[in-house]
């Protein structure tokens, strides 16, 4: 029994049955079938949260480890368990408790520890921008040069002071986004549309693997 | 301009659905065809992918230096329509990769943001491992889950990166604002890159700053690639009769509308 | 090495500690950099301007914490100029962050202030998960997918704003802020093209190479990609708050790296003209 389950066409076939429960709908609707394709969706939902405890459990493994070996920087691993663990209670849907996402302790987390590294990650993006650009932009070759050119245009309409001292930079940005870059974007999402298509027809002809164990049985 | 108009949800084929599903059902059955010809030997030659054909000598780089490979399937889960197919091809390269460097009996981290996929990425390196009589090798604790939260998981995979030092970053997926982030540091840590999404606004920062990019398609094209497969590859094939519907249509409707025909627009309604 | 190799290769930690300045001086001392009023603002401004009285606007923040201090000016912004007007609106989030930040837009532009009141001008109904699944869902039975409201766990027929709601095409229009997916593609896809129900999107400013198309197309009414933009739709509703107090910062960190650029380029051309000489 326990072999059968772990054969491959099993999850090969779950994958083709739930694909076209989900696909049928999209073109054809037949109130029945689309009441089970919600439902399968709602069944999605719980596959999804009972995940999040597996993440739970690969994130105590790999920082209860460090903690245990007191590996090079175990106490950030005592922070990120403390948080996790701290966070995942002040989070439960118990209202009545003082918990759940409307109190106040978790707003109060959210807000001022969430937020607050977030943002000081994404700000990161400034520091990269500027140096990778810096590097990048060079005009060692004619490519190079359009690259160089079409990125200072890009920088000085993206400048709100360039553009209100220089007002043609507006009309270069109009330029710029209507026609090569929506040009570029069409033929990049056109291909990987068709991309995404054939994946689907190898996943439906349960002939691509790759994601299943890597194909082996 | 903000009418309102009747829900039209009777039984049957939904309204503006229909071109797409004519165009959808034409690209199946073109790559079904070339997938029949593949059976029958007729495999179509498709071109060399350098970022595909890269990934061995990035292995075999990581290898020379001693240094563990870090290979990514990006940041999105399995289920939405644009990203969902991704993390599938990135899951497909993983495969591939972890094939390899059990091979070469290299470590392979894998860091994961969403938890549903883990299980998935974790049998994949597990089979590897299994398939190549090395069961005893895998630890499950280098299929890492680091944080669903986007900027939570990246600052942990920069850590990572820095630590550990790879030889190799192989990052094939759906990746959104960390995406430079990823890969300037991953050339800071000294890793050969290859780096492929399908998200168009993310492709110019792995242009920058990699060794090897994948751009959109490519990255749907790789698990089958890698694969070797006579019927995963015919698929490909598929692709491009695709692309001249795609391109049909484009020249069709231009040349109509220009005319003063809105023919093409009214059957994209339809 | 000669001062033109050095130029062209600056110390990483002297470019992040000028970067650092070029967005922290004018935070702190703003400049009063000039503004122009663009395209995008004023056909953002202008649709929702348009908006008939007792329309019924689907409000959609789908970012999270990361992408706050992007996104946050034009949703204070749009939410300031619809409680100006006579509209129901009703916040769904895609985004499992979104009812958290509506709430802190929500802060900043207080609808009881404008003599809105909950239940009956407007109604949180929180996540929905599942993405575009969950925005087709949505579509077709508004009450069945949010059964309940975020605020107060009551069922969400019992609210006055939801009497007349139960399907897509019972709202006027869809306004989407949005940092990634599920967004603009699944409105597209799931309410555009099925009920035609008009949306407009506020995105970061990297992500407008990916909705043009859908701009020019027809498909999003109009777009509000970014900062600057924002800023703009604060002078034009006359509310100026976190967009125009950062668009000093945007401009000098721009000049910042024009400056950088040109450094480089005139150290690798004068280095090459100094090695022809040599040779």
């Amino acid at each position: 029994m326990s072999s059968l389950l772990k054969r491959i066409e099993i999850p090969i076939f779950l994958t083709i049955v739930c694909c076209l429960l989900q696909v049928v709908p999209y073109y054809f609707y037949w109130k029945p079938l689309d009441d089970f394709a919600t439902r399968e969706a709602q069944w999605m939902n719980l596959i999804v949260a009972t995940a999040t405890f597996i993440g739970l459990i690969s994130l105590v493994q790999v920082h209860g480890a460090n903690v245990q070996k007191r590996s090079k920087g175990w106490y950030f691993s005592v922070v990120t368990l403390v948080c996790a663990v701290s966070f995942a209670i002040i989070g439960l849907p118990l209202p009545e408790y003082g918990l759940g996402s409307l109190s106040y302790w978790y707003l109060f987390l959210y807000n001022n520890g969430q937020v607050a590294l977030s943002q000081a990650q994404f700000s990161l993006l400034a520091f990269f921008m500027t140096s990778g650009v810096y590097r990048a932009f060079r005009a060692r070759n004619l490519e190079s040069g359009l690259v160089l050119g079409a990125g200072i245009l890009t920088v000085c309409y993206n400048a709100p002071a360039i553009v209100a001292t220089y007002p043609f930079f507006a009309d270069i940005r109009g330029l710029l986004n209507d026609i090569p870059n929506l040009a570029l974007n069409r033929a990049v999402t056109i291909g990987a549309a068709l991309g995404a298509i054939i994946l689907a027809v190898r996943t439906l002809l349960g002939i691509e693997r790759g994601y299943l164990r890597g194909g082996g049985d | 301009m903000f009418e309102v108009s009747q829900i039209n949800l009777s039984d049957g084929f939904v309204a503006g659905r229909m071109l797409g599903l004519v165009g959808l059902l034409l690209i199946m059955l073109a790559s079904a065809y070339f997938i029949y010809m593949a059976r029958k030997g007729k495999v179509p030659k498709i071109r060399r992918i350098a970022g595909i054909d890269a990934i061995d000598e990035a292995i075999g780089r990581a290898v020379e230096m001693g240094r563990p490979v870090m290979c990514s399937h990006g940041i999105a889960g399995l289920t939405e329509a644009t990203t969902g197919p991704q993390t599938i091809a990135g899951l497909g390269v993983t495969a591939y990769v972890a094939k390899k460097c059990v091979d070469v009996s290299t470590r392979l981290m894998i860091p994961v943001r969403q938890p549903n996929v883990w299980p998935i990425a974790a049998d994949i390196v597990e089979t590897a491992y299994r398939m190549a009589g090395k069961p005893q090798e895998y630890k499950s604790s280098d299929i890492m889950f680091l944080s669903t939260d986007q900027f939570g998981f990246t600052s942990s995979y920069i850590g990572i990166l820095m630590r550990e030092k790879p030889g190799a970053n192989i990052m094939v997926g759906a990746y959104w604002a960390e995406s430079m982030q990823l890969a300037t540091s991953g050339a800071r840590a000294g890793c050969i890159q290859i780096a492929g999404t399908a998200a168009v606004a993310q492709i110019p920062y792995f242009v920058l700053a990699s060794d090897y990019c994948l751009i959109g398609e490519e990255i749907y094209a790789a698990s089958a690639y890698v694969s070797g497969e006579g019927e995963q590859i015919a698929s490909l094939a598929g692709q491009d009769f695709g692309r001249l519907i795609a391109v049909g249509i484009m020249l069709l409707g231009a040349l109509l509308n220009t005319a003063g025909i809105k023919m093409i627009i009214d059957l994209w309604r339809w | 090495m000669s001062i033109f190799d050095k130029l062209q290769d600056i110390d990483i930690r002297i470019i992040y500690l000028l970067a650092m300045i070029s967005v922290f001086y004018p935070l702190i001392s703003p400049m009063g950099l000039p503004i122009k009023i663009g395209a995008q603002s004023t056909k953002w401004y202008n649709y929702l301007n348009t908006i008939p009285d007792g329309s019924v606007v689907l409000f959609s923040p789908n970012f999270g914490a990361s992408s706050l201090s992007e996104l946050l000016p034009m949703t204070v912004a749009t939410l300031h100029h619809l409680w100006s007007k006579n509209v129901k609106v009703v916040v769904v989030a895609f985004w499992a962050d979104g009812p958290i930040m509506f709430r802190t837009a929500k802060g900043l532009a207080v609808p009881e202030s404008y003599g809105k009141v909950y239940g009956k001008d407007y109604i949180e109904l929180g996540f929905v998960p599942n993405g575009e699944t969950g925005m087709n869902n949505l579509g077709k039975d508004v009450l069945g997918t949010c059964s309940v409201d975020y605020v107060n766990n009551r069922p969400t027929r019992d609210y006055d704003i939801m009497k007349n709601i139960k399907v897509a095409t019972d709202f006027n229009l869809v306004i989407s802020i949005e940092s990634g997916t599920p967004g603009f593609d699944g409105w597209a896809r799931q309410w555009e093209t099925v009920y035609k129900v008009k949306f407009i999107v506020g995105c970061v400013g990297v992500s407008i190479g990916g909705m043009q198309p859908y701009v020019n197309s027809g498909q999003i009414q109009a777009l509000m990609p970014g900062l600057s933009p924002s800023a703009e739709y604060e002078l034009l509703i006359k509310k100026p708050g976190l967009g125009i107090a950062s668009t000093d910062a945007i401009t000098m960190s721009h000049y910042l790296v024009i400056a950088f650029v040109i450094i480089g380029n005139v150290a690798y051309f004068l280095s090459k003209l100094g090695g022809k000489k040599d040779g």
